[in-house]
């Protein structure tokens, strides 16, 4: 019913919800990939992120402040800067990648377990499905250790943090909506 | 003569060295009307220094130079610039057609003006403490060598800060001891003078029983060769600010406040004199003034988008404040470099007056530990073969110009002097303008201007063929030895009549106008949106093209000469560049790309515009390869270069035997050959370069080949991956360089159609 009040004021930009989410996963995920997809629904090719960058995009019908921080070994060590008052983590994964399979999982683990996340809903991508040889959505559950998620459906659940995992192609513009339609249920 | 014997020569690059004669004609031309000037180029052929002060016209206070003519028997010359007519003083008594001074031969010449020497040069090393004491210790590891690397009589000074700032005493003391300065306070100049006691503090008897004053500052500010051991003993002593840092907080830092003390005691007591402040940062100042972010981690650094759409609240009254310690360092002719080693902004963005104005150097690095860092800092204090160190300090640069042209700015490391003059444009303004002097509070033979012009002469004014025009730069500064120099550059560049176009098209370098108008366009930025930028280097491209290509019933039959056939490609990747699309980078790091392409020559700018691509296989030697996704062969291997890294990047069979070990059996010498061929060449690269570049390895779709993907040409992308099987793509939806000339053709064609 205010809908339309609220559409107003946010283009008026009076209306400015500071949700936080960020885009976390090993480098050559596809985060930098997403952002500008998100941003401008056009692909790039970027070069590997060395300093966190923040954009604002539209999910949905909130505004977002989008964190894009670098995934290499060494950026991950600001991961953790970012933590407080998060409203969600995209966790992106390769699913091509089974050499770094393992690594994936470990970092994903690490953040599943600090306790400055500790309620915070987590959004698992495995990305670049448009590729031979990319695992599927059960080999990924496997590998990264996912088979207990909270389920794709819209039900609110209850005392539990909400994760699911979708498969999606950035290049190909698909999956990765019914991921943010899902994630945003909980924001 | 072509463009790189001029360089060779004088240090200088024009955009063209052909003019059109009046102001209409200059306009229609479209590219600017501009030089790179490199002013301490070393240059093979300038003569040996002149040991004398330089003669000036009494008119127009140019100095005498080759295109002055002399007339011995009424015992004058004549001014080029102002055809004023002046006596020939004394010492040239002897001078005649056949016996010429240097500065009458060369166009450009250096001057070792008879003056008493300036003080050695003084470092104020300004270091936070608000780091790991691993990284801390690496920090301090680099101070040691640099004083050991600098000539001793070089004076130092330490500061170091976390909340508060410490002033340490290296001189008049057996004991480490400290001024602390609260970081949070907004101490004037003279406050900070009065609190260090930076003023006169008694005497002291020297050799001959006289006594002389002894400043305060000389507590803080001691040559290397007295105050070695006591610097070391500060160090050893320092520690992690102990201010204690509560969860989810960033550590108190106060980098404004550090710095401003840095320059006050610079300014008190070396003001006049070559000095640079060298500040180490670990992270961003949280504290005012200055503070560019919260102490609380919930609170992020600003990007681009939030500055754009105004949601950073810190980001002006920061910039304000940096900016008023930029203007205090510059009055002073003092220098600030930031070496800033996080692996998150620092508030570069925020400071960037205080380097670019200064004529500092940022170099950037994830740590202190990281090469990027420590070798840049080592190349930094590294003397040349006569054990100075590379640079010059409190510079100044003058633009002399004959009647038919004025100065519209310049865009480069330098600070206005606010010096007006017939000579300087009152209609357009390019970068820095309004003055025809300028400060360069240090250079170094790389630094180097971009100086922009106007030409006045209307219409309707007669023109005379082999007319000339006169450009004159002086530069005045203190060379590292403590001698004084003057500079000269003067050039002469021939007039054209309007209609005569060719004469124009032919004289185009197109690698300076490309690099010049780079340069405009980055420093539109300041208050221009990316979008305006970008459709006014468009706009700019096609007039140029309708004035100078060659065109016919087709679009094949669009041509534009050799001079400026690369010209359209340079702008496609200029477009494309980190200097306007700031997608995935930080405001940080915009800052210190910025600040090189505005410095460095027109080589290093254009390598920064349009890296190079060298392509290594089996069967033929090393050769340029196109910047183009197509050069990515399974079988060879390939060097980027792009100022800021450097890439080898293996093709994919190439990588499959490297990874099964083929190049270690003797058998596959040839293969082992090759996988070191371009290391090596990568190597002596960045040997070279400073700052340090990054160096990367990459294997064909590995995660590090987006730094090569990134840069290249994208004819073939995702778009097309039905027909490409195993050639590499990259997945953009960019236009590629066909798709962009395509539209230029038509474009130019049409602007010319309507016109
Ligand atoms: N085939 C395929 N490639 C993709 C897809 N999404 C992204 N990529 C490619 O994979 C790479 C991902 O790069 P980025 O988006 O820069 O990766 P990132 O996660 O930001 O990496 P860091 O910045 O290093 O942490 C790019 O080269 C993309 O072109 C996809 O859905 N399919
Ligand atoms: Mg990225
Ligand atoms: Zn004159």
């Amino acid at each position: 019913m205010f809908e339309w009040f609220w559409n107003i004021l946010s283009s008026l930009g009076l209306y400015y919800k500071n949700a936080k989410i960020l885009f976390l996963g090993l480098d050559n995920a596809g985060k930098t990939t997403l952002m500008h997809i998100l941003r401008d629904d056009r692909l790039v090719q970027a070069t590997p992120t060395q300093q966190p960058t923040a954009e604002e995009v539209i999910i949905g019908s909130v505004r977002f402040r989008a964190f894009d921080l670098g995934g290499h070994a060494a950026a991950r060590q600001v991961w953790r800067n970012y933590y407080t008052t998060v409203d969600a983590v995209v966790f992106l994964v390769d699913s091509c990648d089974r050499e770094r399979f393992t690594e994936a999982r470990q970092e994903l683990g690490q953040l599943l377990d600090d306790t400055n996340l500790a309620d915070v809903p987590f959004l698992v991508l495995g990305n670049k499905i448009d590729l031979a040889g990319a695992a599927s959505e059960d080999e990924l559950r496997q590998i990264l250790g996912l088979q207990m998620t909270t389920g794709k459906g819209t039900v609110a659940v209850q005392d539990v943090r909400p994760l699911e995992i979708f498969m999606c192609s950035l290049v190909r513009k698909i999956g990765y909506g019914d991921g943010f339609r899902w994630v945003s249920q909980y924001i | 003569m072509n463009f790189s014997e001029l360089e060779e020569r004088d240090g200088l690059r024009w955009s063209a060295l052909i003019w059109p004669w009046s102001r209409l004609e200059a306009t229609r031309s479209v590219i600017p009307f501009a030089a790179m000037y490199t002013p301490l180029k070393n240059l093979q052929n300038m003569p040996p220094l002149l040991r004398y002060e330089p003669v000036n016209c009494k008119t127009c206070t140019t100095l005498l130079n080759p295109y002055c003519r002399i007339d011995p028997n009424q015992k004058i010359w004549m001014c080029p610039f102002c055809s004023g007519r002046n006596p020939i003083p004394p010492q040239y008594s002897e001078i005649a057609q056949n016996n010429l001074p240097a500065e009458q031969i060369f166009t450009t010449v250096e001057y070792m003006l008879p003056r008493p020497m300036a003080p050695p040069p003084a470092f104020v090393f300004v270091l936070d403490t608000c780091v790991s004491d691993a990284e801390l210790r690496v920090a301090k590891e680099s101070l040691m060598k640099a004083i050991s690397l600098v000539p001793p009589e070089t004076i130092v000074a330490l500061v170091s800060f976390g909340k508060n700032v410490n002033v340490h005493v290296l001189g008049f003391t057996d004991s480490v001891k400290s001024y602390v300065l609260r970081g949070d306070k907004d101490y004037t100049s003279q406050n900070i003078k009065d609190l260090l006691n930076l003023g006169i503090i008694g005497s002291q008897a020297v050799q001959g029983g006289q006594s002389v004053a002894v400043q305060g500052a000389t507590r803080f500010l001691q040559p290397i060769s007295e105050c070695e051991f006591m610097f070391t003993s500060v160090l050893e002593d320092l520690d992690k600010d102990p201010w204690p840092v509560k969860q989810n907080q960033r550590p108190k830092r106060c980098n404004y406040t550090a710095l401003s003390v840095a320059v006050a005691l610079l300014e008190s007591s070396y003001q006049g004199y070559g000095a640079r402040v060298v500040a180490l940062l670990g992270g961003p100042p949280t504290q005012d003034p200055g503070k560019v972010v919260k102490l609380e981690l919930g609170d992020t650094l600003r990007s681009h988008a939030d500055i754009e759409r105004d949601y950073a609240p810190f980001y002006r009254k920061a910039v304000k404040a940096f900016d008023t310690i930029a203007t205090r360092a510059v009055n002073a002719g003092h220098t600030i470099d930031v070496f800033s080693c996080s692996l998150d902004q620092v508030g570069l963005y925020e400071m960037r007056s205080c380097v670019d104005r200064t004529g500092g150097y940022f170099v950037t690095s994830e740590a202190f530990s990281h090469p990027m860092f420590k070798k840049s800092f080592e190349m930094f204090f590294k003397s040349n073969a006569e054990g100075k160190l590379n640079m010059g300090f409190q510079g100044s640069m003058e633009i002399h110009c004959s009647r038919e042209i004025k100065i519209a700015g310049v865009i480069g490391p330098v600070a206005s002097m606010n010096k007006s003059g017939n000579n300087v444009s009152q209609e357009v303004e390019y970068g820095i303008g309004g003055t025809n002097t300028w400060r360069l509070c240090s250079l170094d033979p790389s630094t180097t201007l971009s100086a922009y012009f106007e030409v006045v002469n209307q219409h309707s004014s007669a023109f005379r063929e082999g007319q000339y025009r006169y450009v004159q730069f002086v530069t005045k500064y203190q060379h590292a030895d403590g001698t004084y120099r003057c500079r000269v550059s003067t050039n002469a560049g021939l007039w054209t009549e309007g209609s005569n176009i060719n004469q124009v098209r032919s004289s185009i370098d197109q690698e300076a106008a490309a690099v010049l108008v780079a340069r405009l366009s980055v420093w539109k930025t300041e208050n221009e949106e990316a979008f305006d930028i970008l459709r006014w280097l468009d706009r700019k491209l096609i007039h140029m093209c309708s004035r100078f290509a060659t065109f016919g019933e087709t679009k094949e039959a669009f041509s534009l000469p050799v001079n400026l056939s690369l010209y359209p490609q340079f702008m496609f990747n200029l477009r494309r560049s980190q200097f306007l699309q700031v997608f995935n980078y930080s405001p940080d790091e915009t800052a210190y790309y910025r600040s090189y392409l505005n410095r460095e020559n027109t080589e290093n700018a254009l390598l920064m515009i349009q890296p190079t691509l060298i392509s290594y296989n089996m069967s033929s030697p090393p050769a340029p390869a196109l910047l183009d996704v197509s050069s990515i062969k399974p079988d060879s291997i390939l060097l980027l270069d792009t100022f800021f890294y450097v890439i080898v990047f293996c093709g994919e069979r190439i990588a499959q035997w490297r990874k099964a070990g083929y190049h270690e059996d003797p058998q596959y010498a040839a293969l082992k050959a090759l996988l070191e061929a371009p290391k090596d060449d990568a190597a002596s690269i960045i040997e070279e370069r400073f700052p340090y570049s990054r160096y990367i390895e990459a294997d064909e779709k590995g995660s590090q080949a987006r730094f090569l993907l990134a840069k290249l040409n994208p004819s073939i992308s995702y778009n097309n991956e039905e027909q490409v099987g195993q050639q590499s793509l990259i997945y953009t939806d960019d236009a590629s360089l066909q798709v962009f000339m395509d539209a230029l053709k038509e474009q130019a064609q049409q602007s010319v159609q309507n016109s």
